[in-house]
């Protein structure tokens, strides 16, 4: 009895504490530097973190897959809770000055297509892992050419997650997360780059078992890919 | 007392899988019909969105006034796509539903390439009359089909949980159900609509572009010498032909290479059949910190572009990622920039090796033009910009419409408030044909 008891009390305890940090982490996540982030704070971290050797990429401003491994190592490191997030408590560990008051942000901003390319890089990590590079960046250029062809949906969710259209996504591999290698295909493929010369559709010829699919024009095998449209 | 320990051990293990076995079962079912009511919604929502698009189409038609036929076109504008979003989110296999899927994003399209037209003043023609009222009856008899399958899934003839599932599993299986649907049945009807050719991106004119660039047909080997040549200083060796590219807009081969001292990472280019040109090159090794600034990285790959034979390149943006930078280049005649002959080189920063390309614009559009003198002189078209804007510079441009033909524009860069934007006055018309959000940041300009 007393060792259910105990027992008890200590998943309570567990729960209780990690709702609490879970709300924590929640609160302070609008401020903070986290993957996407850019600017002057971005450069700083990334400097202090090469000076002491968690990080060996180039001092971009720009807070990628590199900068977030090399987050969490340090927090790692110092025993901080690992999430790849320069909260204030990594900041102080940092040795970073305190979040700055910015100046509110002008009106007419654009949005940014970061949501975008994280999509993109979770579904050419999840469908071409192992493939060559540009098979990578083929199966982003696919993706885009569906976005502008009418036959299918005009939004980028909506052609990834259109029903029965890809593996990844019915089984969930589409929620890990992308590899440094999917991001960078993933923005090659934003940014024009289509070794597939307009396909808008792609197969494992070892895997597909539908007869229609053969019936496309193909345009050229990748890897272990076949694109056509 | 003794032997009955094990089977009662053993029974409540049963009892408790038993429980546990019913509530997964219900947990089951649970989810199963709600994905299948969320279905149904987005059906019924389909249903309603056709029947708009006809209804909309057709007081378009009969509009007197152009004001009130732009208003009803860009109804139907809404309500097709908000139709084929729907359409496209049902379970259905893509092979039974692309005629129609087809059909309502370009009935959208045309609709809006016909509300541009008749903002501008014009008034459409007996052709257009007839292309509408044949599109119209079209989206009837969808609206019309629809509807009777609707009795079909309100029967309970349909669940489309499960036709996610088996839509997963096997394509035989969908056909018999997509026949059950009258699916295929409309999709039928549909593969005869007419052919629709008009300015806008969905125009069937669209699939039939072919490249422009003009040259000698090449050989495997010759494609093989030019990756050779072109990557030069680069130091690329053993280059290999892989496959033929074929049935597109550049047909080419696809090529890779090894680069020294990028520990075994290959290269991979494309090279057209057509005259050899780089259609596109692709460098994924590891890079190291920054050491380039943005001048030194353009002067890099102007220099790689002109050692190519591009002259007459301009850098138009750029923008940095980590350790790359993605420059644009657009192709200039006689002051005029021309932005549909587009050439982009990504070039390394740690020490400005040229790691990609990509040339598509170029090869596609590019030939001799005979730019004619505008006829409004840069003073007139600067008048027709909103008094509120502010204008930094500007320039005369060639950019592409919609459906890909070309129009002779002035280039204003203007601010508005905090903001850089670059409006196109038609050099013609006076139309404002575009306006471009340019996003500033450190690393480079993003257009929208």
């Amino acid at each position: 009895m007393r060792r259910i008891k105990t027992l008890a009390i200590f998943f309570i305890s567990a729960m209780l504490f990690l709702s609490i940090s879970y709300i924590a982490i929640e609160r302070v996540n609008g401020q903070n530097l986290y993957w996407g982030s850019r600017g002057d704070d971005v450069r700083e971290l990334q400097t202090k973190l090469q000076r002491w050797g968690y990080y060996d990429g180039p001092i971009s401003s720009v807070y990628g897959p590199q900068t977030f491994e090399a987050v969490k190592d340090f927090q790692r490191a110092n025993g901080l809770a690992v999430d790849g997030v320069v909260g204030p408590q990594t900041r102080a560990a940092l040795g970073m000055s305190q979040q700055r008051v910015t100046a509110a942000a002008s009106t007419g901003q654009g949005v940014s297509r970061s949501d975008d390319i994280n999509l993109l890089a979770r579904i050419i990590h999840a469908e071409a892992k192992g493939e060559p590079y540009e098979g990578k960046v083929a199966v982003g250029a696919v993706i885009l050419n569906r976005v502008r062809n009418p036959a299918f949906p005009n939004t980028m969710a909506g052609v990834i997650y259109q029903p029965c259209a890809f593996e990844p996504v019915k089984n969930g591999s589409i929620n890990q997360a992308a590899d440094d290698e999917a991001y960078r295909a993933a923005r090659d493929s934003l940014n024009g780059w289509d070794p597939t010369g307009g396909a808008i559709y792609f197969w494992n010829p070892a895997t597909a078992t539908s007869r229609w699919i053969w019936t496309r024009q193909i345009t050229l095998r990748i890897g272990r890919h076949v694109f056509a449209h | 007392m003794k032997k009955y320990i094990i089977p009662g051990i053993l029974l409540v293990a049963l009892i408790a899988v038993g429980v546990w076995g019913y509530n997964q079962q219900q947990q089951k079912n649970d989810y199963h019909i709600y994905l299948d009511t969320q279905f149904q919604r987005q059906f019924y929502d389909l249903i309603g969105h056709v029947e708009n698009v006809q209804v909309d189409l057709s007081k378009a038609m009969l509009s007197g006034s152009s004001n009130d036929m732009v208003r009803f076109l860009n109804n139907t504008v809404n309500q097709s796509y908000l139709a084929q979003e729907k359409l496209t989110q049902l379970p259905f296999n893509h092979s039974t539903i692309r005629q129609t899927e087809k059909f309502l994003s370009q009935i959208g399209d045309y609709c809006t390439a016909m509300v541009s037209k008749s903002l501008e003043g014009y008034v459409p023609n007996e052709e257009e009359m007839t292309t509408m009222k044949e599109l119209h009856n079209y989206a009837n008899l969808l609206a019309k089909e629809l509807v009777e399958m609707q009795q079909h899934v309100a029967s309970g003839g349909v669940n489309f949980g499960d036709l996610r599932r088996i839509g997963n599993r096997d394509i035989e299986d969908v056909d018999e159900h997509m026949k059950d649907l009258n699916l295929i049945n409309i999709e039928e009807r549909m593969q005869d609509y007419p052919e629709l050719i008009y300015d806008g991106p969905f125009s069937e004119h669209m699939k039939d572009i072919k490249a422009r660039i003009k040259g000698e047909a090449i050989d495997q080997e010759e494609a093989l010498q030019i990756v050779t040549d072109t990557f030069k200083d680069e130091g690329i060796t053993n280059p290999r032909v892989i496959e033929s590219i074929q049935n597109t807009t550049i047909d080419g081969y696809y090529i890779k290479a090894e680069k020294n001292g990028d520990n075994g990472s290959e290269v991979s280019v494309g090279v057209s059949k057509i005259g050899g040109n780089i259609i596109w090159y692709l460098n994924p090794r590891a890079l190291g910190e920054s050491k380039l600034n943005a001048e030194e990285a353009v002067a890099k790959a102007n220099e790689f572009l002109e050692k190519r034979g591009y002259s007459k390149m301009e850098p138009t943006y750029k923008m940095a990622y980590e350790g790359e930078m993605i420059i644009n280049f657009a192709y200039k005649e006689k002051d005029v920039l021309i932005y549909t002959d587009l050439i982009k080189v990504k070039v390394a920063l740690d020490n400005g090796d040229i790691i990609g390309m990509e040339s598509h614009g170029y090869l596609v559009n590019h030939h001799e033009r005979e730019i004619q003198e505008p006829e409004l002189s840069e003073e007139e078209a600067k008048e027709k910009l909103s008094s509120r804007v502010k204008v930094e510079n500007s320039r005369l441009a060639i950019i592409p419409t919609e459906g890909k033909h070309e129009i002779l524009c002035y280039e204003f860069k203007v601010k508005f408030g905090q903001d850089n934007y670059l409006i196109y006055i038609d050099a013609n018309t006076g139309q404002q044909k575009r306006v471009l959000l340019l996003i500033e940041q450190e690393d480079g300009t993003l257009v929208i």
